[in-house]
């Protein structure tokens, strides 16, 4: 307890730590904060963090290498399920936080929206909200080919030849977001290393800054008044 | 926008200044990572108010136990659903090729009609 009251002491002299946490503590927030839907944001960054913890934990054994039959990729999958200790959980909470994350993330924004919160002044968090659910939708996209398994492999092939607008856009286009996003000319090694690396690299960057702002402005301007 | 004084030292940039977009994004730095300033809740009158601790926090413990527990016990429930299937091959993989009524008559010439072994809407 005297090192704790050091610590705090010491920081305080330096940075006013402790007018800084009371200030924090004990900010009014209004009482239709309260009602039960305003928590479904809180859910959405638990969701959040779980997924970070669960995924870093998932990549200490994961491989991004997608070449051979069966791939490292696939094997370390298979070795994350059905040796690693407690992988099986691991893995399986990761996958579904993942689902429930957008479930929730979609139900936020309904409330949000309900409440008027896409109207001014709170129409530049509405859009990074926007931002963030896109992100969330990105993750789900590159993380499912990532077990790199012939149903996902197949599922994703096919939402590639969609997102590249293969016979709606001039084949020029088309080819040249096909070999961006996927890195040549069929889903390969190549496209799980680029996917793999926005999952994990990329993708939580632009959500940490993404998430920054939102919570930045949101607590500038605090939850809308209920509809 | 206070006007800086005209016999001040300091540059008079104003609003239409050439340098000023550059300013409102090095403002913008300050702006997101300063202290956050004045709030909104604190203009209400203290009876449609509450503390944010322990008021509107204990809540967040509950919740994250109730999402831990539950993504637990959704995990441990479909573990046989999660098992790995058939790992995919990427040499077998044909590149797909739309349908030849998506494309332009120009691009369809009489032997590049896909077969029925490219992926898509197959008619076989």
């Amino acid at each position: 307890m005297g090192l704790q009251t050091a610590i705090v002491d010491w920081l305080d002299e330096r940075f006013e730590l402790a007018d800084a946490v009371d200030a924090e503590l004990y900010r009014p927030v209004p009482n239709y904060a309260s009602a039960g839907y305003r928590y479904l944001g809180v859910v959405a960054v638990i969701l959040v963090v779980v997924e970070l913890i669960t995924g870093f934990l998932l990549g200490l054994y994961y491989v991004p290498d997608g070449a051979g039959n069966p791939a490292p990729a696939f094997t370390s999958v298979v070795f994350i399920q059905h040796t690693a200790y407690l992988g099986w959980l691991i893995r399986g909470m990761h996958f579904w936080g993942a689902n429930l994350l957008i479930v929730v993330a979609l139900l936020h924004m309904t409330f949000v929206f309900w409440n008027g919160g896409y109207r001014a002044p709170r129409e530049l968090n509405w859009m990074v909200g926007v931002l963030v659910f896109l992100v969330i939708i990105l993750f789900s996209f590159t993380g499912s080919l990532l077990p790199w398994d012939a149903n996902e492999y197949l599922a994703r092939g096919r939402e590639m030849s969609i997102i590249s607008g293969s016979g709606v856009l001039p084949s020029g286009v088309s080819e040249f977001i096909r070999y961006a996003v996927q890195g040549g000319p069929v889903v390969g090694p190549a496209t799980l290393l680029r996917f793999f690396m926005a999952h994990v690299f990329l993708l939580p960057a632009l959500m940490a800054m993404l998430l920054y702002i939102h919570f930045r402005i949101g607590r500038k301007q605090g939850p809308a008044e209920p509809a | 926008m206070m006007e800086p004084e005209a016999s001040s030292s300091r540059m008079p940039i104003t609003r239409r200044h050439p340098l000023y977009p550059f300013l409102v994004l090095y403002a913008l730095v300050g702006l997101m990572f300063g202290p956050i300033g004045h709030q909104v809740s604190e203009d209400m009158p203290e009876d449609r108010t509450h503390p944010y601790f322990p008021d509107q926090v204990w809540p967040y413990a509950v919740l994250a136990m109730a999402v831990l527990i539950g993504l637990g016990l959704m995990a441990l429930i479909t573990q046989p659903l999660l098992q790995p299937g058939q790992p995919a091959d990427p040499r077998a993989a044909i590149i797909p090729l739309p349908e030849w009524y998506f494309r332009s008559p120009s691009s369809v010439p009489h032997s590049s009609r896909p077969s029925s072994s490219r992926w898509g809407w197959s008619s076989g």
